[in-house]
């Protein structure tokens, strides 16, 4: 055991072996991070998305950071709430009615307009009689009347950037999240939108009993979100980058840990009896060498189901007499010869005890570097059944986002970072198992050394 | 002799099967071929051969690691024919210790001194408090001392006298009746062999254990056993007490490897020694008769190459196994 700390140590002299540590611990801070901020739990419901989980985010956003590249100040998504800012007043119009106004300010100073703008109003009244009128006022005083005839209702979202009989209304028909963020400038030839920086306020005006309340909450969505962006059903990308490290480390580090051990064990359990039981292995082994590992995942996926346990014991199961099980076969094959073996037999050792403390304590060393470097290799199979569709359907992982992105035709659209962001994780994920896995190789096996 | 034999062996074959494809046989490698021996509790024997002349095969098949294709071997009473298993097995191996060559290959390079002795007392069920007791004890008479400093230590930490020291201490900490050496100090500095060989010595006095020292030194032999068995070609050419055998060799073979021990005396740089020529024959396909005659230079014609010779006693205890003492005196 203090030979393979010894080794351990000398992991310390390659510094590509550090980089490839510090990106894995880096992701298993990640995967801690991500399952202590959104327990497991609320991810899926997340991620599921559906009515109310999403709204205020914006949709296909670009990650917030891309201002640095643009040079320009890219909107942000903007929430007044009338719960908690905003000027409530009434007014009194007799018969114990009042008119309830709502005035919703906002101050906004970018550079690029509004991708969309909505409005959500709950109310604890409802009547077709009375209308809501909303009354939008720029910062040089200019109004504009919005929603027009819309009945008060207990709850209601208004798609102001949807409002086609307000388009016909506005300057040169300009999209409503347009010409009601910017004017209409001669700087060009044909003319162009510029944004207006400056507070601007929505009115909101009701009549009701006096008994009831009206809240609203004007959402401005930006062009750019968070760290990550959005997808375009508004989820938060974040959520998927970082539930999908602990799933990929996970599936991946399980995946190599069943795989290998089971080979490992079964090679030194077939070797020592050697005759009937290791021929029956290594035929097994060269049968499984023949099977194709994906069109048998993806006959699984849609016969029995894409939880991502049920593919990840398939893909141990398959992987048991993978090729690694001739390599270990060599080295036990000479490993058994060793006088300690022959000396351990005339003291008595039975073959369990032969196998578990004599044989494969021996090999112990040698299988940490395969260990490493197959890690990747499982991460990435996941990935690739997720972007086959054959991912588990609730989890968000880095493979889904791809899936999701190709779906939605994000490189033709040019929402880049969509299919970027995870990718970069995949092989950053290789790349750090991958630079330790070779620094372990050459400790471990002293030959490459020389190479 | 025999009644109170702690191992008598008669007639023992031990033949490996030679095959032609992994199935087809082909004939046998008749590693030992009529071995016959008894050896005396407290008694100490050296097998002196050279490589390939069975020697190896000999230990393997009394501890049971190699079956025998025939002949028997009894130990402490106990008849052992290479098929026990189980507890009589179990009780045969906790009685027999046995000492290999490379020290370092013999012991297991993962494992702590503390964890090499406690493996074969928990291998026979010792309890856990008794082990680390037992290990230092033995520790104590193949004199790793203090044990403090070597307990935690593992092998390669060893120097080779070290580690054949704890080798020995493993194959007695059992308490055994016999123990088999094989070749014990051909592979360590000519420095520390005669301390191994004394230690083992002073162990099999004082255990009163029969040891049984398989060589291809005869060198070494004479700081060690009461009686010495010279095997050439699977078969006992010779067997004799040290001092008479080395002052009195009767084999033409047993003369030739005397002649060839290696003195530290400067004369010997001018002398030619003689040695047979030819090499040991192949044990597939042994010569007719006796098994020497092609690299004898005494041998007899048409006596030696087609009769196998008979035991002779020339002298009180001293048996050969050659014609040239058919008439009971040299010829």
């Amino acid at each position: 055991m203090n030979t393979l700390l010894r080794n351990l140590r000398e992991l310390r002299r390659y510094p590509s072996a550090i980089l490839g540590l510090t990106i894995i611990g880096l992701l298993i801070v990640l995967s801690i991070y991500a399952v202590i901020a959104i327990p497991y739990s609320e991810a899926i419901r997340l991620w599921r998305g559906g009515p109310g989980v999403w709204d205020e985010l914006p949709r296909n956003a670009s990650p917030a950071w891309f201002d640095l590249f643009t040079g320009k100040s890219l909107s942000r998504t903007i929430v007044v709430d009338s719960r908690t800012e905003g000027t409530r007043t009434r007014e009194p119009l007799g018969d114990g009615n009042v008119r309830e106004r709502l005035i919703l300010a906002l101050d906004f100073r970018y550079d690029t307009f509004p991708t969309e703008m909505s409005l959500f109003s709950t109310a604890t009244y409802e009547t077709k009689r009375s209308k809501l009128t909303a009354t939008w006022v720029k910062p040089d005083g200019t109004r504009v009347a919005l929603a027009s005839g819309r009945s008060i209702r207990s709850s209601d979202t208004y798609y102001i950037s949807l409002d086609n009989q307000l388009r016909d209304r506005l300057p040169q028909m300009a999209a409503p999240e347009v010409a009601l963020f910017g004017e209409f400038g001669a700087s060009s030839p044909k003319g162009e939108w510029k944004t207006q920086p400056g507070t601007y306020e929505l009115v909101l005006e009701a009549d009701m009993p006096e008994a009831y309340t009206l809240e609203s909450k004007l959402v401005v969505y930006g062009s750019v979100y968070g760290i990550a962006g959005t997808d375009n059903q508004r989820r938060d990308i974040t959520v998927a980058l970082l539930w999908g490290a602990p799933l990929a480390l996970l599936f991946g580090l399980l995946a190599a840990l069943g795989a290998n051990t089971a080979t490992f064990v079964l090679a030194g359990i077939g070797t020592w009896f050697g005759g009937f039981m290791d021929s029956a292995f290594q035929r097994l082994t060269q049968l499984t060498l023949l099977l194709p590992l994906l069109p048998i995942l993806i006959m699984v996926g849609q016969l029995y189901g894409r939880s991502i346990w049920l593919i990840l014991a398939v893909v141990i199961l398959l992987n048991v007499f993978s090729g690694a099980y001739l390599t270990y076969r060599a080295m036990f094959l000479q490993a058994k010869e060793a006088p300690y073996i022959e000396a351990a037999r005339a003291y008595g050792a039975r073959h369990r005890r032969m196998i578990f403390r004599y044989l494969l304590p021996r090999i112990v060393p040698v299988l940490l570097p395969t260990f490493v470097l197959v890690v990747p290799q499982f991460v990435f199979l996941e990935a690739s059944l997720a972007v086959l569709g054959l991912g588990d359907p609730i989890l968000p992982t880095w493979g889904k986002l791809i899936y999701d992105a190709r779906a939605a035709d994000a490189l033709y659209k040019g929402y880049y970072y969509w299919v970027l962001e995870p990718a970069i994780l995949l092989m950053v994920t290789g790349f750090g198992f991958a630079l330790v896995g070779f620094a372990l190789d050459r400790i471990f096996n002293p030959r490459l050394r020389t190479m | 002799m025999t009644e109170q034999a702690l191992l008598s062996v008669r007639d023992l074959h031990t033949w490996y099967e030679l095959r032609k494809w992994g199935f087809f046989r082909t004939g046998h490698v008749r590693a030992l071929d009529g071995v016959t021996f008894d050896l005396r509790r407290g008694d100490a024997i050296t097998i002196v051969g050279e490589s390939g002349s069975g020697k190896t095969t000999l230990a393997k098949t009394l501890l049971g690691l190699v079956p025998p294709t025939k002949g028997e071997m009894v130990f402490a009473g106990e008849r052992l024919d290479g098929k026990k298993k189980g507890k009589a097995l179990a009780w045969l191996r906790a009685n027999v210790g046995f000492v290999q060559q490379d020290p370092y290959g013999a012991l297991p390079p993962f494992m702590t001194v503390e964890r090499i002795l406690s493996e074969p007392l928990a291998v026979h069920g010792v309890p856990r408090r008794e082990q680390e007791a037992r290990a230092r004890a033995v520790m104590d008479e193949v004199r790793l001392t203090p044990q403090d400093d070597f307990v935690h230590k593992y092998p390669h930490m060893l120097s080779g006298g070290q580690q054949q020291r704890l080798v020995i201490a493993r194959a007695i900490v059992l308490e055994p009746k016999l123990v088999v050496a094989d070749e014990p100090v051909s592979m360590l500095d000519a420095s520390v062999r005669v301390e191994i060989l004394q230690l083992l010595r002073r162990i099999q006095k004082s255990h009163d254990l029969g040891v049984m020292y398989i060589t291809h030194d005869l060198s070494t032999v004479r700081y060690f056993s009461e009686y010495v068995f010279v095997m050439y070609a699977a078969k006992i050419v010779e067997r004799a007490p040290v001092h008479e055998l080395i002052r009195h060799p009767l084999h033409p073979y047993t003369q030739a490897l005397l002649t060839a021990i290696s003195d530290p005396d400067p004369e010997n740089a001018h002398i030619q020694k003689e040695v047979p020529p030819g090499e040991p024959p192949s044990l597939a396909h042994p010569p007719s008769g006796c098994r020497f005659h092609p690299r004898c230079k005494h041998r007899i014609a048409e006596l030696c190459s087609t009769t196998e010779p008979t035991t002779f006693e020339p002298a009180p205890g001293h048996r050969v196994e050659c014609w040239l003492y058919r008439q009971g005196g040299e010829g």
